[in-house]
């Protein structure tokens, strides 16, 4: 069963999308921010990876190309940038910061798991969503 | 002329009807048919046209002669219909008045659409008057020909741009007037066809059709005289038009399969506004309010309420002032829209019906186009204080809606509608604001040739953002690195400089500086302070581009630019004085980060920055290229004399940058 790691400071957002992914059969965990998944990584060991990362884009402190292109520079998972701003140089610009998957809530739940599925196969080519 | 041709006609096809019915008594002449070929020879006798007359007039001779026979047969009769379909191909073809007509009006069509394209330069406006000029002048000599010309085309043409765009209009009216029927401006006309047809192809044209739209919504408002019904369907196209062209665009930008059915409906309603044919009812749903979503289950409406009771108390506490008050009423709008489409993605426990989804696809297009212009009134140079007041008033509304709790909530059909336009508007006024600095800015090299800035940034920029990682290979010196990096460097400070970010400017600027030395000295990069400053130097602009990016005000680099230039001025001072640049010596870093009893490494790094900024005046030529890198250098040095101002007072101030 694959891990996601949820990494949004919107609360009620990040909380729905856990369950949701649950429902879809991922495992979850949450953090806040960078220092919330160091604290995360930290407590969870050495042994511990979740294979996909989300990272949202807009947030109260900070912004979400920071986070995701840090994390994705470390290695600790697949990246993908959550977006809802309908803007392509948000896509243009996470690839340029190594981030090569970025995804929307607009196309619903199904299309993200079918998004997530594609880039845990191995698809690096999984269309964003 | 044209009624003469008329009459003919008329007769001609009576003739006609007679040549063709079923056995005519060919032994018997017919009266009638003698009639109307003495009416024919009379009306004949006053064709100018030469070709016209010479086909009257042999038709009338074969009649006669066919009549002189004694026994008249078929084959003269089908002779007789060959001339009488030859005559009324002569008088059905256009007049010399009315080619002329055509051709003027041809001539005054196009220099109205020469001004698709906006002449930006004084000269090329220039040069756009004369032309047009000329044009407006051949215009009224061939007006002279025609009969029913209007006063305006007879008069010589005004010699203002504002009065001769006028004056065409005016005659492109006229001449459009017997055209069609149409309601629709003809210039408005043509644009929705020209549109119309690259809609398929060219994502902007959506935005221009809604413009359109918006536009002859507007004509109709000020007080355009039309026929009530007619007002009333082309009103509901243009609404129409303007909904499925923003959940288009929103669609699209997701590659959802919708959007294709989208744009034929914004296509069929342009079409039918262009054709001026409103025969069908609209039927579409803009006559339904915005209604509550009381159906939703309370769990998923209390997340709703929440972020619009958030609007709300920021509306509030007072208008927003600052870029910071905006963004924070931006953020609530997004998390607003991220509410609507998890509800509306199957993110949340709900089952919604059809009815449900359409009316969470409308609250999701308002918060967007809301959110897009909020983000957009961060950007003072392209909104004004009336756009600020309008979104304002929208906002209010928007939180007015749900704070019935559930009771029958105040109808307000039109919210959507401005919502949208007022997006699309600021929009293409920023995209018109960065084309004409990037025309202003970038005309020779064309690096941003027709896309949007950001874009071009995002994709062209090869090394800088990896540049920004932990491990970079920068230390080392690599020859052909500072090329790259230089020619990155360049790109991204014009796009700094169009998008007027003067915190990214000033420290590209600097380090543009470096890195020319680094190319001129490569053994430069191998100095102890370099080596350690630069990396920092690109992990500090990889964190501003992605705030930039992110629609942030990004951070301060006073520090760095002042670390980067204390590390140029030991170089070229160590160079000056023959010493070897691996010196063993510590970095010092200009500005000191020591406890506030230090004071006196406050003025030594006051007096090095002012040293620095004359140094910049003396040799520097154009002042105007690295004004925003003077500015910054003045404010660090009031930082440092404020720190001892403070110093000297008591107080402490911890001041955070990049």
């Amino acid at each position: 069963m694959a891990t996601v790691l949820v990494v949004d400071d919107n609360v009620w957002a990040q909380q729905t999308l856990c369950s949701a992914l649950e429902k879809c059969g991922y495992q979850t965990a949450a953090a806040a921010d960078l220092a919330g998944v160091r604290q995360l990584l930290h407590q969870a060991g050495p042994t511990w990876r979740p294979d996909l990362i989300l990272v949202e884009l807009v947030r109260e402190r900070g912004n979400g190309f920071s986070v995701a292109a840090w994390l994705q520079s470390r290695g600790q998972g697949t990246v993908v940038l959550l977006s809802e701003r309908d803007d392509a140089a948000d896509r243009l610009w996470a690839r340029s910061r190594g981030v090569q998957h970025t995804a929307s809530r607009a196309a619903g739940l199904d299309r993200l798991c079918a998004l997530l599925r594609g880039i845990l196969e191995g698809g690096d080519s999984a269309r964003p969503v | 002329m044209r009624a003469l041709y008329d009459c003919l006609d008329a007769l001609l096809c009576e003739i006609q009807a007679h040549c063709l019915s079923p056995a005519p008594d060919l032994a018997t002449p017919d009266d009638t048919v003698s009639v109307l070929f003495s009416q024919l020879m009379s009306a004949g006798t006053f064709l100018t046209d030469n070709i016209s007359a010479r086909h009257y007039f042999q038709l009338c001779r074969d009649w006669r002669e066919q009549q002189a026979q004694d026994c008249p047969d078929l084959a003269g009769n089908r002779l007789l219909l060959r001339r009488v379909w030859q005559c009324r191909e002569s008088v059905q073809q256009r007049t010399p008045a009315e080619r002329l007509k055509q051709l003027l009006a041809e001539r005054v069509r196009s220099a109205i659409d020469s001004l698709r394209v906006l002449p930006e330069s004084p000269d090329s406006q220039q040069a756009w008057l004369r032309r047009t000029l000329d044009t407006a002048v051949a215009i009224v000599n061939g007006a002279r020909f025609l009969a029913d010309v209007p006063d305006t085309a007879l008069h010589p043409p005004p010699h203002t741009a504002r009065g001769l765009v006028r004056w065409l209009c005016a005659l492109d009216s006229w001449f459009a007037a017997d055209a069609s029927d149409s309601h629709v401006p003809p210039v408005f006309g043509r644009e929705l066809e020209r549109s119309v047809g690259r809609c398929q192809v060219l994502r902007q044209e959506l935005w221009q059709l809604q413009l359109l739209a918006g536009a002859l919504l507007a004509l109709e408002s000020m007080g355009r005289d039309l026929n009530a019904d007619k007002g009333l369907r082309y009103r509901g196209h243009c609404r129409a038009l303007i909904k499925a062209a923003t959940r288009a665009q929103q669609q699209w930008s997701h590659g959802a399969a919708d959007a294709d059915r989208q744009i034929r409906k914004v296509m069929r309603h342009a079409l039918l506004l262009s054709s001026g044919d409103g025969q069908d009812d609209v039927g579409c749903s803009d006559s339904t309010p915005l209604t509550a979503l009381t159906a939703l289950p309370v769990a998923a409406l209390t997340p709703l309420q929440q972020r619009l009771s958030a609007i709300s108390g920021e509306l509030s506490a007072g208008n927003p002032d600052t870029a910071a008050d905006w963004a924070a009423l931006s953020l609530r709008l997004y998390r607003l829209l991220v509410c609507l489409r998890m509800l509306g993605g199957g993110f949340v426990d709900s089952s919604l019906g059809h009815a449900q989804r359409n009316e969470l696809q409308q609250w999701q297009m308002l918060v967007a186009s809301l959110h897009g212009s909020a983000n957009l009134c961060v950007q003072y140079s392209v909104v004004q204080h009336q756009d600020e007041a309008c979104l304002l008033d929208l906002l209010r509304r928007l939180t007015g809606i749900l704070q019935h709790d559930g009771e029958a909530a105040p109808d307000d059909p039109d919210l959507l509608l401005m919502a949208a336009l007022m997006a699309a508007r600021l929009g293409l006024r920023a995209q018109r604001h960065w084309q004409q600095l990037t025309l202003d800015l970038d005309a020779v090299q064309q690096d941003f040739a027709g896309m949007p800035v950001q874009h071009v940034l995002a994709a062209e920029l090869h090394f800088l953002p990896a540049m920004g990682a932990p491990a970079t290979a920068v230390a080392t010196g690599v020859t052909v690195l500072p090329q790259d990096t230089l020619r990155d460097l360049r790109l991204l400070l014009k796009g700094a400089r169009i998008l007027n970010v003067q915190r990214i400017e000033s420290l590209t600027l600097v380090m543009i500086d470096v890195y020319q030395e680094i190319l001129a000295s490569p053994v430069f990069a191998e100095a102890a302070d370099i080596s350690k400053a630069l990396p920092r130097a690109h992990r500090s602009l990889c964190r501003m581009l992605d705030q930039a990016a992110a629609w942030q005000t990004p951070g301060d680099a006073r520090r760095m630019i002042n670390t980067l230039y204390a590390c140029l001025e030991r170089w070229r001072g160590d160079k000056l004085l023959n010493k070897t640049p691996l010196s063993a010596a510590p970095v010092m870093a200009a500005v000191n980060e020591c406890p506030p009893g230090q004071h006196n490494d406050h003025w030594r790094g006051c007096l090095a920055t002012n040293r620095r900024l004359r140094k910049l005046v003396r040799h520097q030529e154009d002042l105007d290229s690295i004004r925003v890198l003077l500015l910054e250098l003045l404010r660090s040095q009031e930082d440092l004399i404020r720190r001892q101002a403070d110093y000297g007072a008591g107080l402490d101030t911890n001041r955070q940058s990049v």
